[in-house]
């Protein structure tokens, strides 16, 4: 006698996921394929914040995006996965951009001229799960050095199920012309950067290297060291140099 | 000391309730294993399924039934004892090797099982069989899966999108 059809309503199923192990996303990957009703389940936002409750670990590190120095020639592809799943989009866009910053399932790239299409370069923000490219509008800044962070905009989120929503990029630099240093933020939601804002003297380490810097007739400011940031909860931080010592921004607020 | 006030029923008798199933089978069974449902557990509480009454399951089949029962009997001392903090080692080895063999069915059975459970609310249970399932499905490809559970042969739609599907992420039929 054959056997009869699977008849499991979503819920049931759910509660089978729920125990497939999270240390390899192939599991979910595989059953997704299996029928329609099995990926319905198992793309609901919902089951995915379900899963990482049930399982209590955060969303499944895919690999690791290398930023080399290359002397001559292109680098090679930079996504080391870590996982058995291989890169779901075949041929990320790396060839010509720069990796800066990596968060909550997004890229942020500085993409170069072919991708730019104007023979100049932009900022890019790329979803390494959808292939999904978001070209960022210039900075109104004249950059000199620069850093910056792509991070989710929901406030007090704990990105366990955010994957795919609104997000910011915040842009910290020394400005080209007046030295200062100078931030903005950037919305998905209205597709315009902020009006850049400078750092004050109500920046402690800042106003305090500054003075330093203005009592010994420098040429320079405390500038912005152009490495990654450090995302803390809702708050973005950057390093400021001046000579050999380093400080940081201060919290810049992502959400303006 | 004074008298115990759950209702256990009068001297010492454990209390008893009546199920009866689909193909309306009566099963008689203890209070306190049918309480391992949280669904049953309410009317229980209310007095009900007591002497001619019964309660009727008209979703679950008798053999599902005796299965699910067969499942209550046996957790329901360790339930009393609120997840059972006192157990012995061996108590829990016994519970254990028990759950390993009581789902050691054919999947068929499995999905009744877990169907019941689901509706019946019985925890323990859903999650013993849910996690069997999902053992049974671990590292398979999407037609290993298939084929293990059982079911039917893709319809000529069905067939195409995973043609599809197998062309974009041959890794994962492999």
């Amino acid at each position: 006698m054959a056997p009869p059809p699977l008849e499991l309503i979503d819920d049931v199923t759910a509660e089978i996921f729920l125990r497939l192990p999270p240390d390899e996303p192939e599991h979910l990957f595989r059953a997704s394929l299996v029928c329609k009703p099995w990926l319905r389940v198992i793309s609901d936002p919902d089951f995915r914040r379900r899963y990482r409750a049930f399982h209590r670990t955060p969303p499944a590190l895919l690999g690791f995006l290398q930023r080399r120095q290359v002397l001559e020639g292109p680098p090679a592809p930079r996504l080391t996965t870590t996982t058995t799943v291989p890169p779901l989009i075949p041929n990320p866009p790396f060839r010509d951009a720069d990796a800066l910053d990596c968060h909550h399932g997004r890229v942020l790239l500085r993409a170069d001229a072919a991708d730019a299409g104007d023979g100049d370069w932009c900022f890019m923000v790329w979803d390494p799960l959808t292939g999904e490219k978001h070209r960022l509008p210039e900075v109104d800044i004249d950059i000199l050095v620069y850093s910056a962070a792509v991070v989710c905009a929901v406030r007090g989120c704990d990105h366990l199920d955010c994957h795919g929503g609104p997000f910011r990029v915040v842009f910290v630099a020394t400005d080209d012309v007046d030295r200062l240093v100078k931030a903005c933020v950037y919305s998905s939601e209205t597709g315009v950067w902020s009006t850049p804002v400078s750092l004050g003297d109500d920046c402690e380490v800042y106003a305090q290297h500054k003075q330093d810097a203005i009592s010994i007739q420098s040429y320079h400011l405390p500038y912005v060291q152009p490495r990654r940031g450090a995302v803390i909860g809702d708050e973005t931080y950057f390093t400021l140099r001046w000579a050999n010592a380093i400080g940081t921004t201060g919290p810049i607020i992502a959400y303006l | 000391m004074a008298a115990p006030e759950s209702g256990d029923g009068n001297n010492g008798a454990a209390r008893m309730v009546t199920l009866i199933s689909s193909d309306n089978t009566r099963f008689e069974v203890e209070a306190a294993a049918a309480s391992l449902s949280q669904t049953l557990q309410l009317t229980i509480l209310d007095g009900g399924g007591g002497g001619g009454d019964g309660i009727p399951l008209p979703n679950v089949d008798s053999a599902t039934l005796s299965k699910v029962l067969e499942y209550c009997i046996k957790h329901a001392p360790a339930a009393a004892n609120g997840g059972a903090p006192n157990a012995t080692a061996v108590d829990r080895a016994e519970l254990e090797r028990f759950d390993n063999e009581f789902v050691n069915i054919d999947q068929s059975v499995l999905y009744s099982l877990i169907m019941a459970a689901h509706n019946l609310e019985i925890e323990g249970l859903q999650s013993l069989v849910a996690k069997k399932v999902a053992d049974m499905i671990k590292g398979k490809s999407p037609m290993e899966i298939r084929r293990t559970l059982g079911f039917p042969d893709p319809t000529p739609e069905e067939q195409a999108e995973m043609n599809a599907h197998m062309l974009e992420y041959g890794w994962a039929y492999e």
